[in-house]
């Protein structure tokens, strides 16, 4: 405690949990954007992740929800906010934004890996055959014309999904930008913020993953693939920072009332978490980086390294850039005059043991996914960038 | 390009469209089933049901108040009622007690232990359900209790910081007075300078230009503010013994304590106190060495809650209080 906090502000409310909802939500519009890329926008460099991207971001948004429900005192009530919603509260959209999201996924995933179920249902026979067909719901043929109309359904949908992931994510950033006794969280920046931050973790993750997948398993990698994913990860992270920093620079500039105690809140309390962690290290560094891979000639190892440690760090921007959102508005006492503290525990329910076991089990369900599915069957040719 | 089942092979749209509608029936069936799931009455009167007023009114509280803890626990109720905590609930601290007064009801002598376990009420008091009240903070009336622990210990000289507040404290009698708070005199309220400053100034507001007036205790008791000065405790402000409960903005009651377990919140020997910030005893050693130099009913002396004052007052106080 430091100053002048109101009794109930003892408690920090919302804990690491609130961290991760956006985090992983963020992962899910992130990821689906980049699947978009290809199938929307015909960036065929990112073919070989487009499926991989789908199904990260099906995955991710499977346990988008789990932080909220351990968050909550009673989970069991949680479909209440489906059954007996308020309007009047942004919060009550979740349920629904959430649901519909869901659906054009799943419809996408069906429709992307139709054929490669009905290649399964060829050659399977029993019990596998039978679970096949009614995945298949009884459409177990294919041929050009229906792999044609598969991929421009596929398209459709994913149009479709770019606006729903978006507001799926703006909505998480609309959530803290419309408290307006907040003055850390009330600015109309915040979910472009969100959007923005979330397509970045999704490039990021997506990078992250198939450099360390094409090194773990010793595939030939698609430089073009690496190429475009670094050049995209460097344009959103710009945008992201840059719209970060304005932020905070017009309520600087503007000296309001509340500028006096954000100006304190930003070089004590998450000095290290903000200025030291999220703005010199993980977002300078890797616009270092990722700079330098785009505008120097360098050995194909070395850039790809740097473009591994950028995504490895700018995944880490992005939780830091969450943290310091959902706590620091938190940590800001409601009287503009003082502070008070938050630690998370490592063993308690809403700990770190559980925050890291929520954010590890989605890449372990994608390992699983991969087994029965392979995302990268036959090693692409390499590529000149 | 292969086709499984020739028979299937229809028109390739058709999967699509059975997709399609299968989405569409699972919203439909989705959105009855949501119409099914809601309350009756939901929605009648606000985003709320109805009904639930009605069932609200009809519950059972599970706070039964202290004086349900009275009808039981008559002895511990009084020491509550007396001290500076007679307006906190017990359920503060103890939780709900509706199961615990039912089934003590129900098995006056004894009953089911495992029931009996669910019905016990938790009687440990952590330090940060001591500090969820008195941890100092700003937006408290000063007058108010509050501590920043680690002066509070470097205060009293507690070398270990996990000592918890009950070790000295009682939680029902937390400064041990003597008389009952809710029936000690009637005074003016009291200003002091760190109501308003965080730590007091030197000198007194009459050297401040402008100052507001104020009251403080050497208004009115000046011979014995100024004989206090030169005492012992001097260092500590006349509300710790003379503690002063505020019941309005113009006044309040004040009361003296001169309990020797008052005294011994700070000069009882104890594990956890280094003694190099003030005199320890062992309080029950010290009372029979003194009973038997000089000469007293030791028994006497032992009940007597007003011991330490008897041969310790000049600490605080000269004649001219005992006058």
């Amino acid at each position: 405690m430091e100053g002048f906090v109101f009794p109930n502000e003892q408690h920090v409310t919302w804990t690491v949990m609130i961290v991760l909802y956006p985090y992983i939500t963020g992962l899910v519009a992130g990821a689906f954007i980049v699947s978009s890329l290809h199938h929307v926008f015909g960036l065929k460099q990112l073919a070989p992740i487009a499926r991989f991207s789908l199904v990260s971001a099906f995955v991710f948004l499977l346990f988008a929800p789990l932080p909220l429900l351990n968050h909550l005192g009673r989970p069991d009530r949680a479909l209440n906010i489906l059954i007996t919603p308020n309007f009047r509260s942004a919060m009550s959209g979740f349920g629904f934004i959430y649901a519909l999201y869901a659906i054009i996924l799943v419809l996408e995933i069906w429709f992307d890996f139709r054929a490669d179920i009905v290649r399964r249902y060829e050659a399977a026979s029993g019990l596998a055959r039978r679970v096949y067909r009614v995945v298949l719901l009884g459409a177990t043929y294919r041929d050009e014309r229906t792999d044609r109309l598969d991929k421009k359904v596929v398209k459709t949908l994913a149009g479709v999904g770019i606006p729903v992931a978006l507001i799926l994510h703006g909505y998480v950033g609309f959530l803290f930008g419309s408290i307006k006794a907040n003055p850390w969280w009330s600015t109309p920046l915040m979910f472009i913020i969100f959007i923005f931050s979330a397509i970045v973790s999704g490039i990021a993750v997506l990078t992250f993953l198939y450099l360390f997948v094409t090194w773990n398993r010793r595939l030939t990698r698609n430089q073009a693939t690496v190429d475009t994913l670094a050049r995209f990860l460097w344009g959103f992270m710009m945008v992201a920072v840059v719209l970060e920093l304005m932020e905070v620079l017009s309520l600087a500039y503007e000296q309001t009332e509340e500028w006096s105690v954000l100006r304190e809140l930003i070089t004590g309390r998450l000095w290290v978490s903000y200025v030291v962690l999220q703005l010199l290290t993980c977002s300078l560094g890797p616009f270092l980086l990722l700079s330098a891979v785009a505008l120097l000639k360098l050995p194909l190892r070395i850039s790809n390294l740097l473009v591994f440690l950028s995504s490895v760090l700018l995944l880490t921007q992005v939780l830091l850039m969450r943290w310091n959102v959902v706590i620091g508005g938190q940590i800001l006492s409601k009287s503009y005059r003082g502070f008070t503290s938050y630690l998370p525990g490592l063993f308690e329910r809403e700990g770190l043991v559980v925050a890291a076991v929520i954010v590890i089990v989605p890449f372990l369900l994608l390992r699983e996914f991969d087994k029965r599915f392979p995302f990268f069957p036959v090693p692409a040719r390499e590529e000149p960038s | 390009m292969s086709t499984t089942s020739p028979g299937q092979a229809g028109p390739p749209t058709r999967y699509v469209r059975r997709v399609f509608l299968l989405v569409g029936v699972a919203l439909v069936a989705a959105a009855l089933l949501q119409r099914a799931a809601r309350p009756a009455t939901w929605g009648e009167l606000g985003n709320y049901r109805t009904a639930g007023l009605t069932a609200i009114l009809a519950t059972e509280p599970v706070h039964l108040g202290k004086e349900g803890c009275a009808r039981c626990h008559a002895e511990i109720f009084g020491l509550h009622e007396k001290d500076f905590h007679f307006d906190v609930e017990c359920e503060d601290c103890h939780t709900p007690g509706r199961e615990h007064v039912r089934f003590h009801d129900r098995f006056p002598t004894g009953g089911d232990p495992a029931l009996a376990a669910l019905a016990s009420m938790p009687k440990e008091y952590t330090r940060e359900g001591c500090l969820f009240c008195h941890r100092r903070l700003g937006a408290r009336p000063r007058a108010f209790a509050q501590i920043e622990p680690a002066e509070h210990y470097a205060f009293l000289g507690v070398n270990d910081p996990q000592t918890r507040c009950i070790a000295c404290h009682s939680p029902h009698e937390p400064i041990f007075l003597l008389a009952e708070v809710k029936r000690a005199r009637i005074h003016p309220v009291i200003h002091e300078c760190i109501h308003c400053h965080d730590t007091k100034p030197e000198g007194d507001y009459t050297q401040v230009d402008s100052h507001p007036a104020m009251f403080v205790c050497s208004d009115c008791h000046e011979g014995i503010v100024e004989d206090f000065e030169s005492r012992k405790h001097s260092f500590m402000r006349c509300t710790a013994c003379h503690l002063y409960h505020p019941e309005n903005e113009d006044s309040g009651r004040i009361l003296v304590n001169g309990n020797r377990r008052f005294c011994l919140l700070c000069h009882e020997d104890a594990p956890f106190r280094t003694g190099a910030k003030q005199p320890l005893v062992d309080s029950k050693a010290h009372l029979e060495m003194i009973a038997d130099a000089l000469e007293l009913d030791a028994a006497e002396l032992a009940a007597d809650p007003r011991a330490c004052l008897r041969c310790h007052l000049d600490k605080i106080h000269g004649d001219v209080v005992r006058k």
